[in-house]
Order: C-alpha cells, then structure tokens, then sequence
C-alpha cells in the first residue's frame, strides 16, 4: 500500500501539473484563435474570408495531427520555449499545442450557438466590435464555455498519458512502465482507478458549475 | 429627421440580386410617429435597418438627423446609433445580464458612472413600469415585459429616434396594445420620434400619425393615416385594409402575413 502511494502521488502530481497548465494555455490561445475564426466568418461581424480560410487551415492541420506525432514533430519549438525537450515542463508544450486549435473550435461553436440578433442589438447601440466580443460573445457563451473547458481537460489528461515517450512522467507512464512492461498488476489498476476518479471529479464539477451558471440566469 | 431621397438596395444573390427597395423616398419628421406597413418580404425590416446603419443602400441618400449616412464614417456611425434606440420582434436581451443590467448596457458603452447609470436605470424602470422586476432575468419574464426591458434599453441614453422593427408582432392583441401605449406615451412626453413597421395593420392604425405601404420595394402610397387608411388611392392599400381587422367591420381575425 505504501508503495503503492508513494509511485501514485508523484504520478498524479505530474499529470495534474501538465493538464492544468495545458488547458490554462489552451484556453487562452484557444480563445483568441476560436474568436478570431468566428469574428472573420462571412456575414459575421468582422467578415474576413481570406482570414478566414488561414485560420480554419491551421486550427485543421493542428488537430489533424497525433499526438505522439505533434510531440516528437516540435522538439525543436519544445527545446526552444522549455529549454528542454525532456520532462514534465517540456511536455506541457505539446499538450498546448495539441489544446490550442481544439479549443478554438469549441469556441467558434459556442459563440456559433449565440442568437445573432444579440449582435445586431448591440451593434444597434453604438458597440464596437471589442465591445460585443468582450460585454456580449463571451458572457453570453460562458455556461458553454465552461462545459468547453471540462471536456478539453479531460482529453489532455488523455493525452498526458503519452507524455512517458519524452520522459515527462504521470499516470499512463506509470501504468505503462509498471503495468506493462513490469506485469504489475496492482500498479496498472489502482492508476485506473484513480485516473477514473480525477476525470469523473471533473466532469462533476465542471457540468455542476455549468448548470449553476445557467440557472443563475433564471 | 430621417429622409430617404431616391434609395435603392438590392441584395446580392445568385440569380442577380433581389431589389429590396426601389427608388424609396420618404421623410420622417420630428417628433412623429411614422409607420410603415406591407406584406412578408416588402422590404420593411430592410427600410428599417438602413437609418441606423445595419445594412447599407446602393443608390440614394439618406440623412438622419443631419447625419449623412454614406459619409459619416465609423466614429460618426456610432454617435448616430447611440442617438438612436432600436427594438426588435423578438426583443433580443442578453440572457447573463438581469432587468438592470440590460438597461444599464448602452450606458455601460457611453462610459457612464455606476451612480449616474443606477439612477437612470431607476428612472427607466419606472416609465417602462417594471421596477419590481428589477433583478429578474429574461428568462423567467413575459414577451410584453421582455419587450418592455429593450424599451428602455433603447431609451437609456435618451435618444431622439426609436426604431420599432415588428415590435408587437410576437405578442397577443393586449399585451401588444400596452405596448403601443406605452411607445405613444414615450413619443408624447418625451419627443422621441418614431419610425416603426409592422405587417399588423392595427397596430399601424393605433398609434401611427402618418404612414407608408410598401410593396415589393415600392413605397407606393403615404400621407396621413386618415387619409391613407380611410381613403386608400391604391387597390393595393385596399386590399391590406380589407383584410385587417380595422375600420369597423372586423372580419374573422386573420392577420396580414
Ligand atoms: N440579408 C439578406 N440577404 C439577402 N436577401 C435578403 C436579406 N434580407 C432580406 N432579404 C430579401 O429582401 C427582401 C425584403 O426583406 P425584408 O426583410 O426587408 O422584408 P420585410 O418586409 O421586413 O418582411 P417580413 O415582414 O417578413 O419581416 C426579401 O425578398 C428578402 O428575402
Ligand atoms: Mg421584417
């Protein structure tokens, strides 16, 4: 048991550390790229076709990658921006990377669901186009958004688990290194369990926060 | 105040287009209540939208409170929308913000003050009746109440024109006959002209000082409502009237669609 613990802990930490600040990056950027791909969109309030279309490709091209591929393809961005291409720290940047256009596309759809006559009211009332993307787009889609957030953590602590091939610890690596290569069964399954435990943790809390905000607007 | 000379929009499509409206002139004056009626697709929401800049007109002027519209550029397009209130068939507040804060909006975007912005929103809230809902959300709000939370949205930054697109269409004969009151009331007591379509032809007749028939892009018939609606020149202005439910001889309802 305490054997048991004492590979489990550091593992969770790892994967926590990666998955937090992978989705924290691919937040951020993933909101700026999916605002950028909605406002440019024809007959949207910042119609950019040309634009358009460049940010589209991107946003496809990032997520048509895999993720094993993506993360040995960058090493060299990766030695760049961590300073390293091994370990937990350099493995954040594959991760954000592999969030960012995903993201983006959870927010172009999000924004998409918003009734376009909100728009049109607050054009109506003299808003800029920061205004409506900052006082009406993303408050609007916030509700939304969160579910956005909880799903896009789920999927990179999925991803994390491939983050042993650059040295970059956590769950899967754990199971991987004990569970497949050492025939350790105990390992392998309590790693099950508490992955189980994290993902479902998050959705809880994520669709809890979700509906609340919802209801709040009732 | 608002006067369309010779405007014509089409809007690109296909097939070469579709005229939306055809050599339209017309003048609003202050003050006035003006009403444009006419059948689905006559062009109305679209004669609306061009007097704040929603949508554009290829041929023509149009001049909006001494506003020259194909000129006025972006910083002079803003200041003519915040001089101008405009509400919608289908109200279109924001769900995240509650009664108050709706109100509060516009004023939120002229930079007003949170004291200056409480205390207008108050006063708003008691010409549109509906402080006791203050902190409600639209969600649990009636049409009529919805529609008369974007009443004074549009009347928070006390402008001189309000744009009224189908305002009552979407609500039952009472609730939408309070809400004319209450655009009758605002254009009495607070000077604000008004310049509403609608394909209701009562609520045209209800509160409306002059009025225009549009059909098919064509402003083909305007003057005073008397006169418009009691003596129609055209048989197509007949045609609307008689299948109204106005004038004293109210058919089995059925609304000009
Ligand atoms: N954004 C658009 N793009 C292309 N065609 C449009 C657009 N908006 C309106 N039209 C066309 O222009 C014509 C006039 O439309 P408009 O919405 O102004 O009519 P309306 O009188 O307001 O009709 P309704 O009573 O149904 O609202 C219609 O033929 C319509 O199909
Ligand atoms: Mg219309």
């Amino acid at each position: 048991m305490e054997r048991l613990i004492q590979l489990l802990i550091p593992a969770l930490g790892e994967t926590l550390y990666m998955s937090i600040l992978a989705t924290l990056f691919g937040v951020v950027f993933g909101t700026i790229l999916g605002v950028l791909l909605k406002v440019t969109e024809r007959g949207y309030i910042a119609p950019n076709p040309a634009a358009h279309r460049v940010l589209s490709y991107i946003v496809n091209i990032g997520r048509s990658f895999p993720f094993v591929i993506l993360m040995i393809a960058i090493m060299p961005l990766t030695r760049v921006v961590a300073g390293t291409t091994i370990g937990t720290g350099a493995a954040v940047v594959p991760l954000s990377l592999a969030t960012i256009p995903f993201f983006a596309r959870v927010v172009e759809s999000a924004l998409g669901d918003i009734e376009y006559g909100l728009v049109e009211a607050a054009q109506s009332m003299g808003a800029t186009n920061g205004e409506i993307i900052r006082k009406v787009l993303l408050p609007e889609s916030v509700p939304a958004l969160v579910l956005g957030i909880t799903i896009t953590f789920v999927n990179v602590v999925g991803y994390s688990a491939m983050a042993g091939v650059v040295g970059g610890g956590g769950l899967g690596d754990l199971a991987i290194r004990y569970g497949y290569h050492r025939f350790d069964q105990q390992v392998m399954l309590s790693t099950i369990v508490v992955l189980v435990v994290l993902v479902t943790t998050v959705q809880w809390t994520g669709s809890f926060v979700s509906n609340t905000l919802n209801r709040r607007r009732s | 105040m608002i006067e369309f000379q010779r405007i014509s929009k089409t809007y690109p499509s296909k097939d070469g287009g579709v005229a939306a409206l055809k050599n339209v002139s017309l003048m609003v004056t202050s003050r006035e209540i003006f009403g444009v009626i006419g059948l689905s697709g006559a062009g109305k929401s679209t004669l609306l939208r061009l007097v704040n800049g929603l949508e554009t007109f290829d041929e023509g002027s149009l001049t909006v409170d001494g506003v020259d519209l194909k000129t006025s550029g972006k910083k002079g397009l803003r200041d003519l929308r915040q001089n101008t209130g405009m509400i919608f068939q289908h109200y279109h507040l924001l769900h995240h913000r509650n009664v108050a804060g709706n109100i509060a909006f516009p004023l939120e975007l002229l930079g007003y003050r949170k004291p200056e912005i409480n205390q207008r929103v108050e006063e708003l809230l008691g010409i549109v009746d509906l402080k006791e809902k203050k902190h409600h959300y639209p969600a649990v709000l009636s049409g009529g109440q919805r529609q008369r939370v974007a009443i004074a949205r549009a009347l928070a930054t006390n402008p001189k024109i309000l744009l009224c697109d189908e305002a009552t269409s979407s609500l039952d004969p009472i609730t939408g006959g309070a809400i004319l009151t209450l655009l009758e009331k605002i254009n009495r007591e607070c000077g604000v002209t008004i310049l509403m379509i609608s394909h209701q032809l009562s609520a045209v007749s209800r509160i409306c000082h002059r009025v225009g028939v549009l059909k098919d892009g064509e402003l083909i018939e305007q003057g005073a409502k008397e006169q418009v609606l009691g003596y129609p020149r055209e048989a197509y202005t007949k045609l609307l009237i008689e299948s109204s439910e106005i004038h004293g001889k109210p058919l089995v309802k059925k609304e000009v669609v």
